[in-house]
């Protein structure tokens, strides 16, 4: 009897039901299903183990990058954009500047400067500043930003631009704390 | 020769296999209608033939992947055609997923016993979703960087575990190599091997149930081979040419410049079936995001899910139809939003060109240099002048100045400029339109400085007078010396637009040198020339050089330059407002230099 035929034409003697109760059957099933499953288990452990990997490994969120200087940020000029390069391990990969994103500086005054993260609250695309409308507004789903970095109209950011925290260091040096923030959210929530 | 397929017969059934493939009945005949699920199986063949050839040259890193993907593209012999099929045939699998799914669903066929195959179907369609999702990223471009970006954000919103999710799915806390692994893994393994079995399952469930004959049968009943087949390879056929005829239209894929984390990307766009879910989102504001973004999408592949059961009524296949056609009306209407409002944004479509020069300007450089060096195409693109020297034009200089009559990067300045253009600054012809009377006082040359337009009581600077009182007066043998002297100027620049011109004017350039300092029209009564005497206009000696331009941008109130004259042009030297390669990078710009490495 070719087997492939099996399900065309029932076999005229089907094999015989194992006897119900018979605690034989029962165990060597059993202890099948416990033999498969443990052979399995192994590489599946190891598999899971490694694929779970990058939640126990927490590179540092925030790291304080040098900008510019006092003298290059103008009192009363408008936002400018300034990339943000750090040190950095990218898996394997060794950087020693690795473009991360990007940050706006602001001179509010003669010894304050004012920065916010380039990444938009809503879903991380990056906000432009429009001087046409003097506002910020993010080219993906049309959040818009005022001046100050706070939400405008009907824009559908949780909340405002995220500011980071700026130190002014010996030499005019502007230093500032670059970090990521989770999308999507009322609450400015560092990424960890 | 019968004797050996007997004996391969005997040995392997194969017949019966063929068989049972071949002779699937048909009732009612081979219908076009039939022909999508057909399609697809032939559309997913050709992705996994072109899958594989595009895998044997891809390499998944960050400063690789990007890289080989130009390499397919304008490299390798043909690669743009195979990379192109495998583009444009994703692009057409949504469509013929939608139809092979209106006639399922218009002819009953997704009803009792048929469910569990609906699910194997429905489940395919979220397959290819998924592996068309992951294969955006792999170019590592701008467009799929930053759209990728936004996909990620929004597994961020996954109640509880959101965060973990997003880690696991990126791979560390930002987008790298572990990132691209991932989405490779996943866009060739993972998910074409679970498409592999749920079309085994759909296809296993299809022929255990049979056919859905549409009603009433046309036709007398009819096999799978050849009557439905022939039709089913005509559709094929028609995919297949409107795939090569999409690759030849759009000369292959596109491929944008290389992912940057640290330049912004404003037209960031997922691919075109994703559009309406993309303008969808954009009407949830603040924390209702989620309903956009997770539950109303949920609720719908839910809904999508009870369709058979709901089908078995007659009403609830009247639902169900009503569902089909109200979905593919809200599809198109939001996609065809999306699209209406980027065709009518300004800063949409500037946002596209800059993107398409800078691809092509990465590629031409990676081409004519024979290669990308190990630190990434990025690196080509940060240190090239073309590129960079726009940018810094825009933010530096183009609150004042134009280029072109535009910042730089194309836009128009928001107020009227009030500095000189310095579109070929330095050349013959600048030099020429800078002295003619008719053109000194407009926006492109003085107009707007304090050389035409004096604080009270002040008078126009002496060089404005001097164009628009003397030269109008010129002799003819003046103005023959004038020409002489401005060639002479603009070789001091060495152009490399100009070399050609200034090796060839030798004699000229010599000439107008000495009128420079001999001629009635004294220069340097107020130009210091090849001396050690500053005077009150700017040194002219090596004027628009690379080296003068560096040491005037530094301090364009040097003594050497426009002394306490200068009107509002800032001292970058004394500023961090433009480090020394950023400098270096916009004078070769204006000059039209090529990098230095």
């Amino acid at each position: 009897m070719d087997p492939l035929h099996a399900s065309d034409h029932p076999p005229e003697t089907p094999p015989p039901a194992p006897p119900s109760g018979d605690r034989r059957e029962f165990l060597k099933s059993a202890a099948c299903l416990a033999l498969g499953g443990a052979c399995v288990l192994a590489p599946l452990a190891a598999g899971v183990t490694v694929l779970l990997g990058p939640l126990h490994t927490a590179p540092p969120n925030g790291s304080w990058v040098n900008l510019t200087k006092l003298d290059g940020l103008p009192v009363g000029a408008p936002p400018r954009l300034f990339q943000v390069f750090i040190e950095r391990t990218d898996a394997w990969t060794r950087h020693a500047r690795s473009a991360v994103g990007a940050v706006f500086l602001e001179r509010i005054d003669e010894t304050t400067v004012r920065a916010f993260q380039s990444a938009c609250p809503h879903l991380g695309c990056a906000v432009e500043w429009r001087k046409e409308t003097n506002q910020f507004f993010c080219p993906c789903h049309n959040s818009a930003f005022d001046h100050d970095g706070g939400i405008v109209g009907q824009s559908p950011a949780a909340r405002g631009l995220d500011t980071l925290a700026v130190e002014i260091r010996e030499g005019g040096e502007v230093w500032v704390d670059f970090q990521s923030f989770k999308a999507g959210v009322k609450e400015k929530v560092p990424v960890v | 020769m019968k004797g050996l397929f007997d004996w391969l017969d005997a040995r392997t059934g194969y017949r019966w296999l063929a068989r049972q493939a071949l002779y699937e009945h048909v009732p009612g005949g081979a219908r076009w209608r039939y022909v999508w699920g057909s399609t697809l199986t032939f559309a997913i063949t050709v992705q996994f033939i072109t899958g594989i050839v595009l895998w044997m040259n891809y390499s998944a890193g960050a400063q690789s992947a990007w890289e080989s993907v130009y390499f397919i593209q304008d490299v390798l012999p043909g690669g743009w055609v195979l990379r192109g099929i495998h583009h444009f045939m994703a692009q057409l699998m949504v469509p013929l997923l939608v139809l092979h799914f209106m006639q399922v669903m218009i002819d009953g066929a997704y009803r009792a016993p048929r469910e569990v195959n609906y699910w194997f179907g429905l489940g395919l369609l979220v397959l290819t979703l998924a592996i068309s999702l992951t294969g955006y990223l792999l170019p590592w471009d701008q467009r799929g960087y930053w759209s990728t970006k936004v996909v990620t954000n929004l597994i961020s919103g996954v109640p509880v575990i959101g965060d973990k999710l997003q880690r696991l799915v990126v791979g560390d806390a930002n987008y790298g190599h572990q990132t691209l692994t991932r989405f490779f893994a996943m866009h060739a393994g993972v998910l074409p091997a679970l498409l592999v079995l749920f079309i085994a399952g759909h296809v296993a469930l299809f022929r255990k149930h049979g056919l859905t004959p549409k009603l009433p049968k046309r036709k007398p009943d009819a096999m799978f081979w050849p009557d439905q087949l022939l039709q089913d390879f005509v559709a094929c056929g028609v995919v297949m040419a409107t795939v090569l005829w999409l690759v030849w239209w759009f000369h292959g894929a596109e491929l944008g410049a290389p992912a940057n984390p640290a330049e912004p990307y404003s037209a960031a766009r997922p691919d075109w079936y994703f559009m309406s879910l993309f303008q969808f989102l954009k009407f949830f504001e603040g924390e209702r995001l989620i309903w956009g973004s997770l539950i109303i999408p949920g609720l719908i592949f839910l809904l999508l899910m009870l369709m058979p059961l709901l089908g078995n009524w007659k009403i609830g296949h009247r639902f169900n139809l009503f569902v089909l056609i109200a979905g593919i009306v809200g599809f198109t209407t939001l996609t065809t939003m999306a699209f209406v409002k980027d065709g009518k944004d300004t800063h949409y479509q500037a946002a596209v060109g800059q993107a398409k020069r800078d691809a092509e300007r990465t590629k031409f450089l990676a081409t004519s240099r024979r290669g990308i060096p190990t630190e990434g195409a990025l690196a080509l693109l940060a240190n090239d002048p073309m590129t960079q020297g726009p940018r810094l034009f825009a933010s530096q200089c183009a609150s004042c100045h134009t280029y072109a009559g535009h910042d730089g990067l194309g836009a128009p300045l928001p107020e009227p400029p009030t500095a000189p253009d310095l579109a070929g600054f330095g050349s013959r012809e600048w030099l020429r339109d800078f002295m003619d009377p008719k053109q000194i006082e407009t926006l492109r040359f003085f107009g707007g400085t304090a050389f035409v337009h004096p604080k009270e009581g002040g008078r126009k600077s002496k060089m404005v007078r001097l164009i628009t009182d003397k030269v109008p007066a010129y002799s003819a043998e003046d103005k023959a010396n004038l020409e002489k002297i401005l060639v002479a100027l603009s070789a001091e620049a060495t152009l490399p637009a100009q070399k050609e011109a200034d090796a060839r004017d030798g004699t000229l350039i010599a000439d107008g040198k000495k009128l420079i300092t001999d001629s009635a029209l004294d220069c340097v009564e107020c130009h210091q020339f090849h001396n050690d005497t500053p005077g009150d206009g700017p040194d002219f000696t090596g004027y628009a050089s690379h080296a003068w331009l560096a040491e005037f941008l530094k301090n364009p109130g040097h003594d050497r330059f426009y002394g306490k004259r200068n009107d509002r042009m800032p001292a970058f030297g004394k500023t961090s407002r433009l480090g020394s390669r950023d400098l270096d990078l916009l004078i070769r710009w204006l000059r039209g230099e090529q990098s230095a490495n």
